[in-house]
């Protein structure tokens, strides 16, 4: 089960690992159960009230200079990002 | 043998043409040079949060409004959350269980309709090109505002999912909301499949087609497709539920390796954006905004302007063509004459320049000029033509293109007078039909002027100076 | 005489627009406070020395040009490390950002600058916000100047510490699940989350949207006051806020003391589990708020049971989805050598974030997934709307909510740590008030017998922070405990 959350979330999680955070896991959730006792029928539509959605104005603005896209990662030729190839391509 | 119905749905993913992003103020143009239209929001670095664009929401709800679709006064943006190296966030920002608008169809033409099940806004992800170095990324069109529009199970055969898709394309585009080009990528469309067997009761397994980069392709891939299932049933074997891939040069379909028979997206309710409310009002105004349909129009060509279906076609192919035509006809023009000239001689030479009809170098009230010389008789269809060519490359009225082009009427009475006096000469049964009062019989003596001077003189003075000559005539008597 | 570094900000706002001093002579004793002292504490994970003083320059000249200057002029103040400033570092306490630097500036720091404000560093967190000792950092703990091998709280253990240590007399921090609150208990020191939505996000690298808070650390509640003013108020760049409301300063001094006003103590929050002190110096508090004229009155929470699950399910979940974008891709630690991108990515995350990160990671992403969705993050969602439609009736008999802000006082470095679950239930005071999006602050009221400071927690309706810092400031008024430093 672990190991399915951990494919989900992309984390790579060493099988030594595994049992150990599997054990966490399972106190938490465990403990966190009772809340399935909380009578929630009463409870009313909708949690703390957002302000209601503002649109932005339809106005394009100024780019980031290519400079600043890849100012945070070496891994880009060409103007694009380069990955590892990804497999089902 | 066991016959099948072939049961097609689509899901068609529309950009909207905004000027911005859908959460972000960067240009949505997808063009250009490689990541030069990126904002932080875009890059999805730490801290950022969407500002969502207004134009996009408009124009998802005229896209609902076009199709007949129900907008939903109150509808929540919802994350997808996977991972792709195209998905600067790991998750995209669409919407769930609260789309903007239900139901809806579009029509197939024939008075059929494929229903829709629903439609909903979402940010496009950025593009991907593998290489021998690994996958570029290009999140240049990461975050432009699309519309998914999903369809129920209604299409029948491959020809109806085309069909579907030329009209989607033309009630879109005539509202202004896309281009819905598939080859730019505008427009693109996802299929599913399935072969129900005779009988049954439920919907056979469906298939999902994807990489369909033009309407022909669709056409093609869910023919195959049909075939290719038609044939696994018939020998006894299974559809398995996969996605497969199309491949137009191999003409065929190929399963497209997955791991997860259902990915697991975990959608919820994006915590970053508060529910989307549309006002009554604001709805109404993108009612209005989107004006007329092509259907209606085209029935309004049809029985106002009493215009053949093939004209009514071409006129509505393009809000602005039928604007421009309408435009000439509200100057006094006859339809059928405005609408052939726009066929045959506007479009083409609009065509040529590829510059859009508001940008036509003739516009409306100079063609209508153009038509009322020509209606008047003043210039035959000929030369009316050759002025016309004229006064797409030159400034000025359609007399002065006349003039320019030595058409010019001839407008003294020393250079009609004989012309005239000719005429009566020779028609001399008409002559004497209008001083029996017909009036009618006039036309045939001002023709005979006209064609001697190659329909150059003013009509005006050759009506007067026929008249003046028939009175004398009359005053001589028998 | 007031060493320069132990001025509250008004005083040195005020100093400083009238000309008194120089904001180049705050700030220099700031910094030099913080190289002399920080060594042991950890509590700053960069300094922006020559921005600062250049700043604080730039500020001086335009004051002898006459240029009116800013709420909080020349005032030094210190950031947590996951709101982001324009060309500088932001780590958010871990190894997934290591040298990143932002392309552009939060929201809040850009209006405390245009108040004058200078800004003089990073301090140290949790990673991501995640964690109430400062102790999961990659970048090493934050020491609690009031006692060695003590935690500071968390996740603001750094800002709490900045202030509490006399580096600055103002720092910020984020609150998602009692983050300002707790350390500044913890630390001696006044902390204030403002309501849901009142402060913007726009640059806080986020933990749990719909629970994150920025707010900030000082020692009096005209400071906090002073904070509030100057960054509060819609920003179109964050759709969840809401619009300004009216400043809080002008009103801050309004109350000479408490008379008519009702304070209820949740029976819930007061009860049993507290730490014997702790309980004890609430009871003190409460007397003194009754000798200044306030009414006691009992009220009940019965949600607060569930608090800490409905927070840690939906916290957990929003931060699964958040902590998505760190992939290794555009900007980040990324494992190089690795020929596959799905596996680049996984190795990249497990690599870039810590245990507790992955942890929390892995239960939210168990709370949104496919067969638990409704079980977990469903019902954690309708219990949040309980807790808040309970607030609502306990607010019917009473202006404001008091308790203590930490069941305990700070505990030794370590000793926690390797229990999530009890670390998580110690949050049980202060996530109520973070799923119902109200504004709570958190002051000194006392300290244990062997010199830890205890801090009790006010919670007020929505959009009341003007309450808050009135009655914060009475109890100042009438009090020393926010005064009493550390042993140096």
């Amino acid at each position: 089960m672990v190991q399915n959350l951990a494919d989900l979330a992309r984390l790579h999680l060493p099988v030594e690992r595994q049992a150990a955070l599997l054990l966490r896991l399972q106190r938490i959730v465990l403990a966190f159960d009772t809340l399935r006792q909380l009578p929630t029928e009463q409870a009313p539509a909708n949690p703390p009230a957002l302000p209601p959605l503002g649109l932005r104005p339809d106005v394009a603005e100024q780019a980031l200079p290519l400079a600043q896209v890849f100012a945070n990662t070496r891994h880009h030729a060409a103007a694009a990002f380069v990955v590892p190839r990804v497999v089902d391509a | 043998m066991t016959t099948f119905t072939t049961v097609i749905g689509l899901e068609v993913h529309v950009q909207l043409a905004t000027a911005s992003k859908l959460f972000s103020p960067a240009p949505a143009a997808a063009l250009g040079e490689p990541n030069t239209r990126v904002h932080p929001i875009d890059l999805g670095l730490p801290g950022v949060l969407p500002r969502p664009n207004a134009a996009a929401v408009a124009l998802a709800v005229r896209t609902a409004l076009a199709l007949g679709g129900n907008v939903q006064a109150v509808s929540r943006f919802a994350r997808k959350n996977y991972f792709y190296p195209d998905l600067p966030k790991g998750y995209q920002i669409s919407q769930y269980e609260e789309p903007v608008s239900l139901g809806g169809a579009v029509p197939l033409g024939d008075g059929r309709q494929c229903r829709l099940h629903r439609i909903h806004i979402e940010e496009d992800a950025g593009k991907l090109t593998h290489t021998d170095l690994g996958t570029l990324v290009d999140l240049n069109r990461a975050g432009v505002p699309l519309v998914e529009i999903v369809t129920e199970p209604d299409l029948r055969t491959p020809a109806d999912a085309h069909a579907m898709l030329e009209s989607l394309r033309e009630i879109l585009r005539f509202s202004g909301v896309s281009d819905c080009d598939m080859e730019l990528g505008s427009m693109r469309c996802d299929a599913n499949i399935s072969l129900m067997p005779q009988g049954a009761t439920t919907f056979g397994t469906k298939v999902e087609l994807k990489n369909l980069n033009s309407l022909k392709m669709v056409q093609r891939a869910l023919e195959y497709e049909e075939r290719r299932q038609a044939a696994v049933l018939a020998a006894g074997g299974r559809i398995l539920p996969e996605t497969r891939g199309w491949n137009d040069e191999a003409g065929e379909s190929r399963s497209q390796r997955s791991k997860e028979s259902a990915p697991d997206y975990r959608y919820f309710p994006d915590p970053d954006l508060p529910p989307l409310v549309l006002e009554p009002a604001f709805v109404e105004a993108q009612r209005r905004a989107l004006g007329e349909l092509p259907a209606a129009r085209r029935e309004r060509y049809r029985s106002r302007y009493g215009l053949p279906a093939y004209d009514a076609e071409v006129l509505t192919r393009d809000r602005a063509i039928g604007d421009w035509f309408e435009a000439v006809v509200a100057q006094g023009i006859d339809a059928k004459t405005a609408s052939n000239w726009v066929m045959s001689d506007v479009l083409p030479s609009q065509r040529e320049r590829t510059a859009p009809l508001a940008e036509f170098p003739v516009a409306p009230a100079r063609l209508a000029e153009l038509l009322r010389l020509l209606d008047g008789k003043v210039l035959t269809q000929v030369s009316a033509r050759a002025v016309f060519r004229h006064m797409l490359d030159h400034e000025g009225s359609a007399a002065d293109a006349m003039a320019a082009l030595g058409l010019v009427r001839i407008a003294d009475d020393s250079t009609l007078q004989p012309l005239v006096d000719a005429a009566v000469i020779a028609l001399p049964a008409a002559a004497a039909a209008v001083l029996a009062g017909k009036e009618r019989a006039l036309d045939a003596l001002k023709g005979h002027v006209m064609r001697a001077c190659r329909g150059r003189a003013d009509p005006a003075v050759v009506d007067s100076l026929l008249r003046a000559r028939l009175e004398v005539l009359r005053r001589q008597g028998p | 005489m007031t060493a320069l570094w132990q001025m509250p900000a008004a005083a040195i706002a005020a100093a400083v627009r009238a000309g008194h001093l120089t904001a180049r002579e705050v700030v220099t004793a700031c910094l030099d406070r913080v190289h002399r002292v920080d060594r042991g504490l950890n509590a700053m994970l960069g300094n922006r020395s020559d921005a600062a003083l250049a700043a604080a320059r730039a500020l001086d000249e335009e004051r002898q040009r006459g240029q009116a200057l800013g709420s909080l002029a020349g005032v030094p103040i210190a950031w947590k490390d996951n709101l982001v400033l324009e060309g500088e570092l932001a780590t958010a306490g871990s190894r997934m950002l290591e040298g990143f630097r932002s392309p552009y500036s939060a929201t809040v720091l850009s209006r405390l600058q245009r108040a004058g404000a200078i800004l003089i560093g990073r301090t140290n967190m949790d990673e991501f916000g995640m964690g109430s000792s400062t102790e999961t950092s990659a970048y090493g703990p934050t020491r609690n100047p009031f006692g060695p091998d003590l935690v500071p709280g968390g996740s603001s253990g750094g800002s709490a510490v900045a202030v509490a240590a006399d580096f600055c007399p103002l720092a910020l921090g984020s609150d998602t699940g009692g983050s300002v609150r707790q350390p500044a208990a913890m630390c001696g020191v006044s902390g204030l989350k403002p309501t849901y939505g009142r402060v913007s996000r726009y640059g806080l690298i986020a933990y749990a949207s719909s629970l994150d808070c920025v707010g900030a650390l000082a020692r009096t509640a005209e400071d906090l006051a002073l904070w509030l003013d100057a960054t509060a108020g819609a920003d179109p760049a964050d759709p969840t806020t809401v619009p300004a409301q009216a400043p809080v300063t002008p009103h801050l001094a309004n109350r000479r003391d408490l008379a008519g006003l009702r304070i209820g103590l949740p029976a819930e929050l007061n009860g049993p589990g507290l730490d014997p002190e702790v309980a004890s110096a609430i009871e003190r508090a409460v007397s003194q708020l009754r000798e200044l004229g306030a009414q006691i009155v009992e009220c009940t929470l019965p949600a607060v049971a569930h608090a800490v699950p409905t927070y840690y399910l939906l916290a957990t979940a929003e931060a699964s989805s958040n902590l998505a974008r760190y992939d290794g891709v555009r900007y980040g630690l990324r494992r190089d050598a690795v020929s596959r991108c799905e596996p680049m990515m996984m190795q990249s995350r497990s690599a870039g974030f810590g245990d507790e990160v992955q942890l929390r990671i892995l239960l939210g992403t168990f709370a949104l997934s496919f067969g638990y969705h409704d079980q977990y993050y469903g019902q954690a969602t309708r219990a949040r709307a309980l807790l808040c439609s309970e607030f609502a009736r306990a607010f019917a008999s009473c202006e404001l909510l008091l308790s203590p802000t930490s069941p305990v006082p700070a505990f030794p470095l370590g000793s926690r740590i390797d229990d999530p679950l009890a670390m998580y239930l110690c949050d049980v005071l202060t996530v109520p008030a973070s799923l119902a999006g109200l504004p709570a602050l958190s002051q000194p009221c006392g300290f244990t017998a062997d010199g830890r400071p205890i801090g009790m927690q006010w919670v007020a309706p929505a959009l009341r922070e003007d309450l808050l810092l009135q009655v914060a400031h009475v109890f100042q008024a009438h009090t020393d405990h926010h005064l009493r430093r550390p042993v140096p």
